[in-house]
């Protein structure tokens, strides 16, 4: 059964010269895997011929079967007696596909001679390459047909570039049917190619034998393409990739990308022309304040020069209350010129360079305290500085005028009836900070003012505590002007403890 | 002529003028008193030019006090062409300003000012200063 699942397409006869080796021929033929019948001398029907491979008849017999093969007559060894061998392809077989000139140069001229075995493998051999070759034909149809249908443009042309494969999706975008271009040069047929990457790499191709991929614009349809070019030992094929949707979608994501960066380039220049913008109108609100404060001073002078020469001048004729109005109008004059002062001097931190250098803070605190002594003296205050104040890195008028406020606030807001009680010392919790605390036992802040404290203008205690509520907004920014921070924990009460955090 | 050894005051204000002529006196400095009211007038008046050609009307001074905030030519202006002029090299210049800030003090001194004063807010401040001020004038023998 195993000869008729291995029977090939196409059937090959042999005939034999004589029956003395013919036997053993059979074996070796039939050995081989394939179907091999002796037809015996008696046998003039030739029946069932088309069912094998290999007919063996003896050459005595050749006469007999000449009607049954009369379709081979015409064979030049068939009727030449010095010949052993002879083969012949029944009427059944394709002869396209068989090179028979081979066969009969190969096989079919042997002399009587020769050993049989050798025959019979050099039967063998060729029924293998013909069986290879009918299988490579039916890949190669399966193939063509396969690169016939895919949806891309392929084509393969030999070693002058005339084509030798032209897919349909080749001859859609082409133009051209396959069967008017095979054979023909593919730079005659589609001079627009010439000169072209895809020109210049099939060059390169024939020459190095690489494969080459690349993005391509194709100048017949103008869409984009991903064009890969193989070479084979025939020649070179090349596919290529319909890549347009892609290309496009590219374009398409790089145009969005440029026109965001666009939109940020603006936006960027937008926000540096604003902030410049504000830059300049801070610096002018900063000079108006400061000349505000330094032209209000002028009336000022002269609301309370006047006041006083007024009491002066005209002593005889005022009596004890037109002199308290007199003095009353001087107290009122003298605290806007304070307010005005302090505003100035806000305007100043806010405004001038900051230097930063290492800072004794016990020195820094001793100035803080003499510009207090006569408070300190007059309240009785105890202060006690700790010993180990160490350093700080600060600008020293900045630290001092801190220090001052704090120091000012604590000697102002003593529970009524108590002297001061003033502590200082510093803290080091954190490599990168250092904190210096200044606690009272004042009458202490509200919670619920802990933001307001340090707003300009905000007082707390109205008229029972002089100040022009500068005091602390003055302190915090004076702290951010050095990189640190300000801020405090109170109970009412009980006082209240700044914290001056500075970065070392 | 006769020496006067005549004041000018440059001030724009003129209450703060009235007011400091006031103290002046209140002060015992004697000397005659000249106000220009801005920078453009305090240089025609030192160089008797314009309305102050007459210098037995208009004497040059021998010290002038001067604002530095002024409408037209400010205080610095006047300054820095004072000390341009040789003829007034011997003019003692005093800075009367109400500004406190550094950079305006340093300024005006390097400028060739003799003196910076600061203007005080009270009268009772003024005269504090002037008192003071007298004993420099007679130091500078102006008294």
């Amino acid at each position: 059964m195993e000869n008729q699942r291995r029977k090939p397409q196409t059937q090959i006869g042999l005939l034999l010269s004589d029956l003395e080796g013919a036997r053993e021929i059979c074996h070796w033929v039939k050995e081989a895997g394939y179907a091999a019948r002796e037809i015996p001398d008696a046998d003039s029907e030739g029946s069932n011929l088309g069912d094998c491979d290999l007919l063996i008849v003896s050459f005595r017999r050749w006469e007999a079967l000449r009607g049954l093969l009369k379709s081979n007559e015409s064979k030049k060894g068939s009727t030449e007696p010095s010949l052993s061998v002879i083969v012949c392809c029944p009427p059944q077989a394709d002869l396209s596909h068989v090179s028979l000139e081979e066969l009969d140069q190969s096989i079919a001229f042997l002399p009587s001679s020769l050993d049989h075995r050798l025959l019979v493998f050099q039967i063998k051999g060729l029924l293998e390459r013909r069986r290879a070759e009918q299988d490579l034909r039916y890949r190669l149809r399966e193939r063509e047909d396969m690169l016939g249908s895919i949806s891309e443009v392929f084509f393969s042309v030999d070693k002058e570039f005339r084509y030798t494969f032209f897919n349909e999706k080749a001859e859609k975008v082409g133009g051209k049917p396959a069967r008017e271009l095979l054979g023909k040069n593919i730079w005659d047929e589609f001079p627009l190619l010439k000169n072209t990457d895809f020109y210049r790499r099939m060059h390169q191709a024939a020459v190095d034998r690489q494969i080459y991929v690349s993005e391509y614009l194709g100048p017949i349809t103008g869409g984009w393409f991903e064009m890969r070019i193989y070479p084979s030992a025939g020649g070179l094929s090349a596919l290529f990739v319909d890549i347009s949707a892609r290309k496009k979608a590219e374009e398409c994501l790089l145009k969005t990308q440029e026109q965001l960066k666009e939109a940020y380039n603006h936006l960027e220049q937008a926000v540096e022309e604003r902030t410049a913008q504000l830059h300049s109108a801070n610096a002018r609100l900063e000079e108006l304040l400061y000349s505000i404060a330094h032209d209000l001073r002028s009336p000022l002078r002269g609301m309370q020069g006047f006041a006083q020469a007024f009491v002066e001048d005209f002593s005889a004729a005022l009596d004890d209350r037109a002199k308290e109005y007199a003095r009353r109008m001087t107290a009122a004059v003298v605290f806007m010129d304070r307010m005005l002062s302090d505003l100035i001097e806000l305007g100043r931190v806010t405004k001038t360079d900051v230097h930063l250098e290492t800072v004794d803070l016990a020195e820094t605190w001793k100035s803080a305290m003499a510009q207090h002594e006569e408070k300190i003296r007059s309240t009785r205050a105890s202060i006690k500085v700790s010993p180990d104040l160490g350093h700080a890195t600060a600008n020293q008028t900045l630290l001092v005028q801190i220090l001052s406020n704090l120091l000012g606030n604590a000697l102002k807001f003593a529970r009524s009836g108590c002297p001061p009680d003033v502590k200082i010392w510093t803290e080091k919790r954190d490599t990168r900070f250092l904190e210096i605390y200044i606690e009272d036992k004042g009458i202490g802040i509200d919670g619920r003012y802990h933001e307001k404290v340090f707003r300009v203008f905000e007082r707390l205690h109205g008229a029972d505590y002089e100040g022009t509520g500068i005091g602390l907004a003055l302190a915090k920014k004076a702290a951010e002007r050095m990189n640190g921070q300000l801020d405090f924990t109170s109970n009412p009460g009980e006082g209240t403890t700044f914290c001056l955090k500075l970065p070392t | 002529m006769v020496f006067q050894r005549t004041i000018l005051i440059a001030e724009d204000e003129d209450d703060e003028a009235f007011l400091f002529q006031r103290a002046l006196k209140k002060a015992s400095i004697p000397n005659p008193v000249q106000r220009v009211k801005n920078g453009d007038e305090a240089i025609e008046y030192l160089s008797g030019t314009g309305s102050y050609g007459d210098r037995n009307l208009f004497p040059l001074p021998i010290l002038l006090l001067l604002d530095l905030n002024m409408p037209k030519k400010s205080g610095f202006e006047v300054l820095e062409w004072i000390r341009q002029q040789p003829f007034l090299k011997t003019l003692a210049v005093d800075i009367f300003s109400g500004s406190g800030r550094s950079e305006d003090i340093d300024r005006a001194l390097r400028l060739g000012a003799n003196l910076y004063l600061k203007k005080p807010i009270t009268l009772h401040e003024l005269d504090g200063l002037l008192q003071g001020y007298r004993q420099i004038m007679v130091c500078r023998g102006f008294i």
